[in-house]
């Protein structure tokens, strides 16, 4: 009879909690599907990488942060370079993009990349998925960021999650080291930089990311950018990896880069 | 037309839809506004990033045999577009659309091969081609 009784109560007690969480789960956007790719190689609010530096791309920089970034030697925008080498070590000799030395490009600037990613969406925590690196990353549900002292500064910084509506993610982070551009045209950011990513999911087809970019220490206020429209691609997330080898690298430029910068070729 | 003295090389001035995205290496020094058409036997393909590379060798009508490194998209975008690292085989007589180096250098970046079959095999595709081939046109 004890039994019997203690059974309903837990029946009672529990399925209607069971039930609810998974209401909760079922109101969340899915997010399931390789996404991609790049939704730009210029986080400025508007204008292109043609405009990085300029009044136009409505970037507020801190004199500093403008300087600097007019010194860097990009493969994209304003600055842009070919990029050359040693025709003893093969080195890079005027491009001082990192990724050139595969440092990791970090986030944001590892959605500039043309490859896909993913969300692994569970109930503590959503995994994004890059085949870049290939890197991949915990965006921690239900849970704050660490107290500053227990920070640490990385290259994918700390990042925690929440669902707002039926269909957006919002990602928002934290935690970061000063080691990567902020995207393709050399835009540079501080340890002091707090990123906001907006994922909506705006049908079956289409994924729209806007990105909040506040980092006291390299702008004066915070920016947006976006939204900015990605696809659902048909092909497996994951079928090709891309993965940054300074000897590949290398060979690349020694078997075309050179001999297309070739002046005495033709 | 101009020949190059191949066996066969057709360039058309063609101007592509598009960009040719991920080719941040050697763009600046391709003619992205023609086309050179090049038959030539597979000598070596190489399923690599930051970009894969085909070698062939086109044979003029003196006999005289140029070699050719033609980069195309890292395995991530090619495997979106139907190639695999068995897409291309030594040995194989293709015809290749390229995008080739304005110094004149057997270098250059690939647009297309067209198979024995006569099926056209893209690396970067116009944008809207694109499309159909990695979301089905379901994305529209």
């Amino acid at each position: 009879m004890a039994r019997i009784i203690c059974t309903a109560v837990i029946a009672l007690f529990f399925v209607p909690l069971l039930a609810q969480t998974a209401a909760q789960q079922a109101a969340h956007v899915d997010l399931s599907g390789s996404w991609g790719y790049a939704v730009g190689n210029s986080f400025s609010p508007k204008g292109t990488a043609q405009d990085a530096g300029t009044p136009a791309d409505g970037v507020p920089y801190q004199p500093w942060a403008l300087a600097l970034m007019k010194t860097r030697k990009t493969m994209s925008g304003p600055n842009a370079t070919f990029n050359t080498r040693d025709s003893g070590t093969l080195e890079t000799t005027n491009v001082t993009d990192p990724l050139e030395q595969c440092t990791p490009n970090g986030i944001p600037r590892i959605l500039t990349w043309p490859a896909k990613f993913k969300f692994l969406q569970t109930p503590d925590v959503v995994y994004i998925l890059y085949e870049y690196g290939p890197y991949w990353r915990p965006v921690w549900l239900n849970r704050q960021h660490p107290p500053a002292d227990e920070l640490d500064s990385s290259f994918f910084g700390h990042a925690i999650g929440r669902y707002e509506g039926n269909d957006t993610f919002i990602v928002d982070s934290l935690g970061y080291n000063d080691k990567t551009w902020l995207d393709d045209v050399g835009r540079p950011h501080t340890d002091k930089l707090h990123l906001i990513e907006r994922y909506r999911r705006v049908d079956q087809g289409h994924l729209e990311v806007t990105l909040t970019i506040d980092d006291p220490g390299a702008y004066t206020a915070s920016f947006t950018f976006g939204p900015r429209q990605v696809l659902a691609r048909t092909t497996d997330f994951g079928a090709a990896l891309w993965t940054c080898s300074i000897d590949q690298n290398k060979e690349f430029y020694r078997d075309i880069s050179a001999p297309t910068l070739t002046p005495s070729a033709k | 037309m101009r020949t190059r003295g191949l066996l066969f090389a057709t360039v058309a001035a063609v101007v592509i839809a598009g960009s040719i995205a991920g080719a941040h290496h050697g763009a600046a020094g391709y003619d992205n506004k023609n086309i050179t058409i090049l038959k030539g036997t597979v000598t070596e393909w190489i399923w690599r990033n930051p970009h894969s590379e085909v070698r062939f060798d086109v044979t003029d009508a003196k006999g005289d045999v140029r070699h050719w490194s033609v980069e195309a998209p890292p395995p991530t975008m090619l495997t979106e577009r139907g190639w695999t690292k068995a897409s291309l085989k030594p040995g194989e007589t293709l015809t290749f659309h390229i995008n080739a180096a304005m110094n004149g250098s057997p270098v250059g970046i690939l647009r297309k091969v067209v198979l024995a079959n006569g099926q056209d095999l893209w690396a970067y595709p116009p944008a809207d081609l694109l499309l159909e081939l990695t979301t089905n046109g379901k994305a529209q």
